[in-house]
């Protein structure tokens, strides 16, 4: 899975180009996202283009939280579609991600 | 059975039943049933019952008592041995006896080829449709069947060229009387009209009907009436013993014709006179041409004393003096040829002394020969041909010499006319006295009913009427290739009956053989001999004498003789007797062919009679047990009721119901060609192929999860049967529909059966709903179509026969679709059972107590309200047990989903679904991509199911752990989210380790 990054103000965003984050392709997510990352410890994701996450998926995207979590760092999310809030809000996800509607947004919570 | 069995004899009971069995009150069976015994040998008559069978069904049924107590209930009885079961009922005969009227019970179609039974065992209301598919397989029975449908259509065609053959020999009757050119008729002994033939009212303009009864002398002229008295009276006193005179008559328009007329007295048994019978020939053409004959000859004369004709002048010794031009021609001689020679020249050789005989006695005595008369004499011409002329010959005085002239005329061609007139003359009245005894004789044979009587009565009238000293009447024996007698007429006056008599000639077997194997035989019919050698009834030789032996005929087929002989008198066979005893083999050959053909169908009517109504009998079971069926009660939504009334004669009309499910009905209705039971087989048939039909391509459609359509179902059942009809020369009509209720609309084929009604109720209006197929059978390669008609709550479909329109009151008026339609439109329409009782009762009060001639089939629908969900759509597909499935997975839920539920909803299944079959794939498969999923997706009117399954390993949702929400575990939601946004989950796992989970989610319609 390719994964595109870009910084803005010390932060990098992650754009996630796949329609679904599921079972399918979840463990790659993961490689892919911590390969994008590198050392970067302020993370913002773009879901904009996923239509779907499955259990596996958000697994994925924890996981990487955990990972962020675990050094430091921080992951933040926006873009979500409304099918995959559907199942944030379902296991009560929308309180362990910190879900933004805008890039800008998301962006600028670090730097607060 | 119950409330008849008193009327019903023992005898009736066996012929219906092959698989009978008779006990006494000791349960002995007195006898059993052909069938039975062919499947069970064993069974002893004597023996006792329960050494042969037990009592399936009712116990205990041990004593005559307890069996006779059941009866108006079904008894199971079965085999010890196991070979076969019986069911039926019990009927009492008497005090002491039952029959119990049983039919095989078959379960299967193995049990009833091992019994060695073949179809013609079984008595046709058995089931014989079932006994029919399984015995299918084997081709002898195919063929018992085939045969005997063979063999009764062979016996109608016989009776019908039967029937053909008597109308075409009485057509030929009344052909000859009222084609006769002369006038037919016969008197009463008042002599008051009591029969005219037709040729009458052309000839006089009277009416047949208003002479009947007026005395025959009122129609003659009045100058011939006095006569004609007499010569009645004459008659009467049997003076002489027929009269011909001829008479005038006055015809309606006043015009007075001649007639010939033939009478002949009537006379009974007891030597009584009745009347009389006789022709009235019209003459009145001859008469004219007659006086125009005697008119022309006055005429003629005064031409030729004007001197136009030929003119030859001679003198007191012969000699021609004058031979002017036109004798020139006459004669062919030029007059210097002849001047001056005797006229014996003229004249044949031998007249001429007589003419000089004459000349010279007018000379001497003045007795006149020719002067002034004219006679006839024969000339010659110069080239030797001799000629008729007529001569006139007028005297002279030249000076003291006597000349003579005569006028002469060329009347060879009167002579031929009037020679001619002559010949027509006896020919006309040979064939008159010829017509008068056909008359007279064919009337007396033709009363008779049997050939036998027949051949007695022909030989006592030949002896009496025609007046030959023997007769005899022989018949040619097909089958034996001999001669057999019948009756004749002996030396001493008596009849001699012999019939037990035979005789090979080998010339006689030639003839009659020889047309049998197609050759022509000449019809030189008499044959007579002036000496022969006689022989008396024993063959012995009794004489010689003359004799006339004349061949009888039937149409062109030889089959008899008639001998006749003058052994007493010695009188010689003339002309005239020929020809009469020509005429008289005519009628008796003729008769003797009708009065078999009567004999043959009597029998044949009472065989048919007798046929029919055990036809009917069967028919009536046929129908009630095979051709109708019980419409379905479960329906959503359409309620339906069906019903056939049966008429005196069983029809092939069928019904069928397939119920697919609660919202799809399919309804088959037939009508095979025909009646009776052949009709009914077919029907019953046409039922089993359609069953099949639809069984095998449900099978095969399954696999596309849908059902065949109606025209493939109608398509497949014509591929099976077109042939067997197309053999049979019969056909089907049919309309089979499919209802749904869920999609609300109406599938028809319809194959050449009258409309459906299509009613809206609301508006009162309707559609007659026809397709433009074909019935079946009609074409050897056809293909059938459909069409579609939208359905509304309220709608009310009519299916019939053609019986139902073409119901015919006392007027013989039919009830017609106008007929139907307002009865349709004035009946409580509140449910389908209520519309058909409404028809039926407007129905029988339009045929008032006339016969109904075909049977009724009626089915009614009403399209109501649904009440229960319906499955609106369904899909299955099987995916490879692999992830990279997921994405195919879920559009295949998806696209149908989509249309149904709003876009949270379907984000809901879509998860659920995605995580049910993530754990399939990851734990109860374990990532083998080879494994397989079935899923399915149903959508219904009210939820979405789908359904997975797999064969993976077991999964105990209850050791699944709860879910932790703080975000410390990334697994373990999957079960959770099912569980959370699902209405209903089933989770189970059957004995062959099929995990099956199916996710349910109302959609709120």
């Amino acid at each position: 899975m390719e994964l595109t990054q870009e910084q803005k103000n010390g932060v990098t965003v992650i754009r996630v180009s796949v329609r679904n984050l599921d079972a399918s392709n979840a463990g790659a997510y993961k490689k892919a996202f911590a390969a994008s990352r590198g050392s970067n410890l302020k993370v913002v994701v773009d879901l904009s283009a996923v239509e779907f996450v499955d259990s596996s998926g958000l697994g994925a995207l924890l996981s990487c939280l955990r990972d962020l979590h675990s050094e430091g760092g921080d992951m933040k999310l926006f873009g979500v579609q409304k099918p995959v809030r559907v199942l944030f809000e379902l296991v009560r996800m929308h309180r362990v991600f910190d879900i933004h509607g805008t890039e800008e947004d998301a962006v600028a919570a670090f730097g607060a | 059975m119950e409330g008849t069995s008193e009327k019903i004899t023992a005898d009736t009971l066996v012929s219906l039943f092959p698989f009978y069995i008779e006990l006494d009150s000791q349960l002995t069976v007195v006898r059993a049933g052909s069938s039975l015994l062919k499947a069970m040998p064993h069974i002893q008559v004597g023996a006792p019952l329960f050494a042969s069978f037990r009592v399936l069904q009712p116990v205990p049924l041990n004593d005559f008592h307890s069996f006779k107590k059941t009866v108006g209930s079904a008894i199971l009885l079965e085999a010890v041995t196991g070979a076969i079961k019986l069911k039926g009922q019990v009927v009492p005969l008497g005090d002491d006896r039952l029959f119990f009227a049983a039919s095989p019970w078959v379960t299967a179609s193995t049990e009833l080829l091992a019994s060695g039974l073949t179809l013609t065992d079984f008595a046709p209301h058995d089931n014989t449709i079932e006994y029919m598919i399984a015995m299918e397989s084997t081709n002898a029975s195919l063929a018992d069947s085939r045969e005997l449908t063979r063999v009764l259509k062979d016996e109608r065609k016989t009776l019908r060229d039967t029937i053909a053959e008597l109308n075409a020999s009485r057509e030929k009757y009344r052909y000859v009387v009222e084609t006769v050119r002369e006038v037919v008729f016969a008197t009463d002994e008042e002599d008051k009209i009591t029969f005219l033939n037709p040729f009458w009212e052309e000839i006089t303009g009277y009416k047949v009907a208003e002479s009947i009864g007026v005395d025959i002398l009122y129609y003659l002229h009045e100058d011939d009436r006095s006569l004609s008295k007499e010569l009645l009276t004459a008659l009467k006193e049997r003076i002489l013993p027929y009269g011909r005179h001829q008479i005038r008559l006055t015809t309606k328009s006043g015009e007075c014709r001649w007639f010939e007329a033939l009478l002949r007295l009537i006379i009974d048994e007891n030597d009584v006179t009745r009347g009389m019978s006789g022709t009235l020939n019209d003459i009145t053409k001859r008469k004219h041409a007659e006086a125009q004959l005697r008119d022309s000859e006055v005429r003629l004369r005064s031409i030729i004393s004007t001197a136009v004709g030929a003119i030859v002048v001679i003198n007191s010794e012969s000699i021609i003096e004058e031979f002017n031009p036109a004798a020139e021609r006459m004669f062919g001689y030029g007059a210097y040829e002849v001047v001056g020679k005797s006229v014996r020249c003229l004249m044949p050789p031998g007249v001429g002394y007589r003419h000089e005989g004459f000349v010279k006695q007018f000379l001497d005595t003045g007795i006149n020969r020719v002067i002034g008369i004219g006679r006839e004499e024969v000339a010659v011409h110069k080239n030797g041909d001799q000629f008729f002329i007529d001569l006139s010959v007028s005297e002279m005085m030249i000076g003291q010499e006597v000349k003579f002239t005569a006028f002469l005329r060329d009347i060879t061609h009167r002579k031929q006319i009037e020679a001619a007139l002559l010949e027509k003359e006896r020919q006309e009245r040979t064939t008159r006295e010829r017509l008068a005894y056909l008359h007279d004789i064919s009337i007396a044979l033709a009363r008779e009913e049997s050939s036998d009587a027949m051949c007695l009565k022909a030989v006592e009238l030949g002896r009496d009427w025609l007046g030959f000293d023997r007769l005899s009447l022989w018949f040619y024996d097909e089958e034996h290739g001999v001669m057999r007698g019948t009756y004749g007429t002996d030396e001493s006056g008596g009849i001699r009956d012999e019939r037990n008599c035979t005789y090979v000639a080998e010339h006689v077997q030639a003839t009659f053989a020889g047309r049998q194997q197609g050759h022509t035989v000449p019809r030189n019919v008499a044959v007579h001999y002036d000496n022969t050698e006689l022989r008396d009834h024993d063959f012995n030789i009794l004489g010689s004498g003359p004799r006339c032996d004349v061949m009888l005929w039937d149409g062109a087929k030889a089959i008899g003789t008639l001998f006749a002989d003058n052994y007493v008198s010695g009188n010689n066979f003339d002309q005239r007797d020929i020809d009469i005893l020509e005429l008289f083999a005519e009628t008796i050959g003729h008769l003797y062919s009708r009065t078999q053909i009567q004999e043959r169908l009597r029998e044949n009517m009472e065989a048919l009679e007798l046929s029919s109504k055990k036809e009917a009998e069967i028919g009536g079971r046929i129908q009630q047990s095979l051709l109708g069926a019980p419409p379905p009660s479960d329906m959503d939504g359409i309620d339906v009721a069906a019903i056939t009334l049966p008429s005196r004669e069983v029809d092939g009309d069928c019904f069928d119901f397939y119920r697919h499910n609660a919202d799809t009905l399919d309804i088959l209705i037939a009508d095979v060609m025909g009646k009776g039971v052949p009709a009914a087989l077919l029907s019953a048939a046409i039922k089993a192929q359609f069953q099949r039909a639809l069984r095998e391509l449900c099978t095969d459609l399954g696999q596309f999860n849908r059902l065949p359509e109606p025209f493939e179902i109608v398509n497949a059942v014509n591929c099976a049967i077109n042939g067997e009809l197309q053999a049979l020369g019969s056909f089907v009509t049919l309309c089979y529909a499919r209802i749904d209720s869920l999609t609300r609309e109406v599938k028809i084929v319809d194959c050449g059966h009258p409309p459906t009604v299509l009613y809206h109720a609301p508006m009162g209006t309707w559609d007659l709903l026809s397709g433009d197929n074909c019935p079946l059978g009609f074409l050897p390669d056809d293909t059938y179509h459909q069409y579609n008609a939208p359905l509304e709550p309220g709608d009310i479909l009519l299916f019939y026969s053609d019986g139902m329109t073409e119901l015919r009151n006392k007027e013989g008026d039919f009830w017609g679709e106008e007929g139907v339609l307002k009865a349709l439109n004035d009946a409580d329409k509140s449910n389908a059972a209520s519309i058909l009782k409404e028809m039926q009762t407007e129905a029988m009060a339009y045929l008032d107590g006339e016969p109904q001639s075909d049977d009724i089939t009626c089915v009614t629908v009403k399209i109501g309200k649904r009440e229960r969900s319906s499955l609106i759509f369904c899909d299955k597909k099987e995916f490879r047990s692999s992830v990279e499935e997921l994405e195919a997975i879920r559009e295949f839920i998806t696209v149908p989903a989509a249309q149904v539920m709003t876009e949270e909803d379907l984000a809901g299944l879509i998860l659920a679904a995605s995580e049910a079959v993530t754990n399939v794939i990851q734990h109860a498969y374990k990532d083998q991509p080879e494994a397989r999923i079935q899923s399915s997706v149903e959508i219904f009117t009210d939820r979405v199911r789908v359904r997975f399954q797999d064969t993976g390993g077991s999964f105990d949702v209850s050791r699944v752990s709860n879910p932790v929400f703080d975000g410390s575990q990334s697994h373990g939601f999957g079960v959770f989210i099912i569980d959370q946004l699902m209405d209903e989950v089933r989770r189970t796992r059957d004995e062959y380790g099929h995990n099956l989970i199916e996710l349910v989610k109302r959609t709120g319609a």
